[in-house]
């Protein structure tokens, strides 16, 4: 089994699976992704405030997942083969993991610019699970 | 009917995997789609809404407008993830669009792209409110690989942002709908889009239904219009072109078959090519045609390819699922 996600709670996260809205805490102004929970800097549990990043980054670390990608995903792996999983640190400042799509897994690397595109993660029972990938900027 | 609106922007999304019609012939010994050179399919993770998403967003991002202004988004496509479900909300959604714009679906027809565009026209007309509206057409046909449909099927989306001015005036909208039943149809729950199998009939069809639209528009306005009709592959576009007298523009030799959105790459390539004065028809086999005159032009190359991947034929039977059974969790 994957890491089952009921729809219910699935449709809660659509804002950071859709477009990477993160939380700048109202006390200190560090920023969380996703926007949840106590802020990871000063503890404070005060309402996140929500916004949108613009989407672009930088590889900070990156991996490639050969054949051991959790079921939900076998589907799209026996088509594609190898996929890049990496941690994005957005130019607003916040580490977010991602998958890479539209280029080679193995040549792209730490350091490389991506940007964040709208694709389907996966389909479960008979739902298209969409969310962003990260996307070398040519 | 003659409109007061205009198109202030538009995007396109071009998939970046591209496979040559030589890997076809390889395969079966034969290429039945004519014209078509090459053409672009999608990759795993995407399909009719991502590529709608992708189109929007770089409409937008030429436009005047931010998501929030934009009163009616609407998507033509005949590959709809979903045979029932509301699939524009998955694109107004990830769009992050605000929660009442109006959402409009036109699906089962390659003609839905240009429908897009009519209704996003007339809604932008109608509504005193309203600034601004987005048509899209995203599209990604397949057939049965061993037939021309599935030789021609290829995948991109376009993207108009519609409003009341801008440099492309939407001058006139007409119809032509006639009965030719099976010329190209799509069964309930299959994949493959099929077609009877008549070359002079489904010939016969498409020209007579895309001359009807092109010529409903006024014969004034018509004079010198370029055409930018549907293209199922890049040899039926000429024969309407010949049929009313005029040039054509297409993408099925670079793209192949974009259904719905073929017409408006159409367009797109036009436009790059300094015509003025386009008049779009969205074809939908059965047969029913919408014309949309254009009067103006967007200079510059529409196609912002940010690199692509040649790959085989063999790759695209994994790529595009053919030979991929559909698995759940396991």
């Amino acid at each position: 089994m994957g890491a089952y996600i009921s729809l219910p709670s699935w449709r809660r996260s659509l804002d950071q699976r859709y477009r990477l809205v993160v939380g700048e805490c109202p006390d200190c102004g560090a920023l969380s992704f996703p926007p949840e929970g106590a802020c990871h800097n000063c503890g404070s549990e005060a309402d996140f405030d929500e916004f949108e990043p613009v989407g672009t980054g930088e590889i900070v670390a990156h991996t490639v997942v050969e054949g051991a990608l959790p079921p939900e995903f076998s589907e799209f792996e026996k088509k594609v083969g190898a996929v890049g999983v990496v941690l994005v640190e957005l130019d607003e400042g916040v580490r977010v993991p991602g998958m890479l799509t539209d280029c080679d897994p193995y040549t792209t690397e730490r350091g490389d610019r991506v940007e964040k595109v709208a694709r389907r993660l996966y389909e479960q029972e008979g739902v298209v699970r969409y969310g962003y990938k990260f996307r070398p900027i040519g | 009917m003659a409109t007061d609106v205009s198109v202030e922007a538009y995007g396109a999304y071009v998939p970046r995997l591209r496979v040559e019609a030589s890997e076809f012939e390889e395969a079966w010994g034969s290429f039945d789609a004519r014209g078509v050179e090459e053409k672009r399919v999608p990759d795993a993770d995407e399909d009719s809404v991502t590529m709608a998403v992708e189109a929007v967003e770089d409409a937008l991002r030429w436009s005047a407008y931010s998501k929030d202004e934009v009163g009616t988004l609407v998507l033509g496509t005949t590959t709809p993830p979903l045979e029932e479900g509301e699939v524009g909300a998955q694109v107004a959604e990830i769009l992050g669009m605000k929660t009442n714009t109006e959402v409009v679906v036109h699906s089962g027809s390659a003609r839905a792209g240009v429908r897009s565009l009519v209704t996003a026209c007339r809604s932008v007309e109608t509504d005193e409110d309203m600034n601004a509206s987005v048509a899209v057409a995203s599209d990604c046909p397949l057939g049965k690989p061993d037939d021309s449909i599935d030789h021609a099927g290829g995948a991109g989306a376009v993207a108009f942002v519609v409003g009341e001015e801008g440099d492309v005036n939407v001058k006139d909208t007409a119809s032509y709908t006639q009965e030719f039943s099976g010329t190209r149809f799509r069964e309930r729950g299959e994949k493959a889009v099929k077609k009877y199998g008549a070359t002079a009939y489904e010939r016969d069809a498409y020209t007579t239904v895309v001359s009807g639209a092109y010529e409903a528009i006024s014969p004034n306005d018509t004079q010198n219009a370029v055409l930018a009709p549907t293209a199922p592959d890049a040899d039926m576009p000429y024969r309407a072109g010949r049929a009313v007298g005029t040039d054509v523009y297409e993408t099925a030799s670079s793209m192949g078959d974009t259904g719905a959105a073929s017409a408006l790459f159409g367009v797109l390539e036009g436009w790059q090519k300094d015509e003025d004065n386009v008049v779009a028809v969205g074809y939908g086999d059965g047969a029913s045609a919408d014309a949309v005159r254009l009067s103006g032009s967007f200079s510059g190359n529409w196609k912002h390819d940010t690199g692509t991947k040649k790959i085989t034929y063999t790759e695209y039977l994994r790529r595009r699922g053919h030979v991929v059974d559909e698995g759940g969790d396991a």
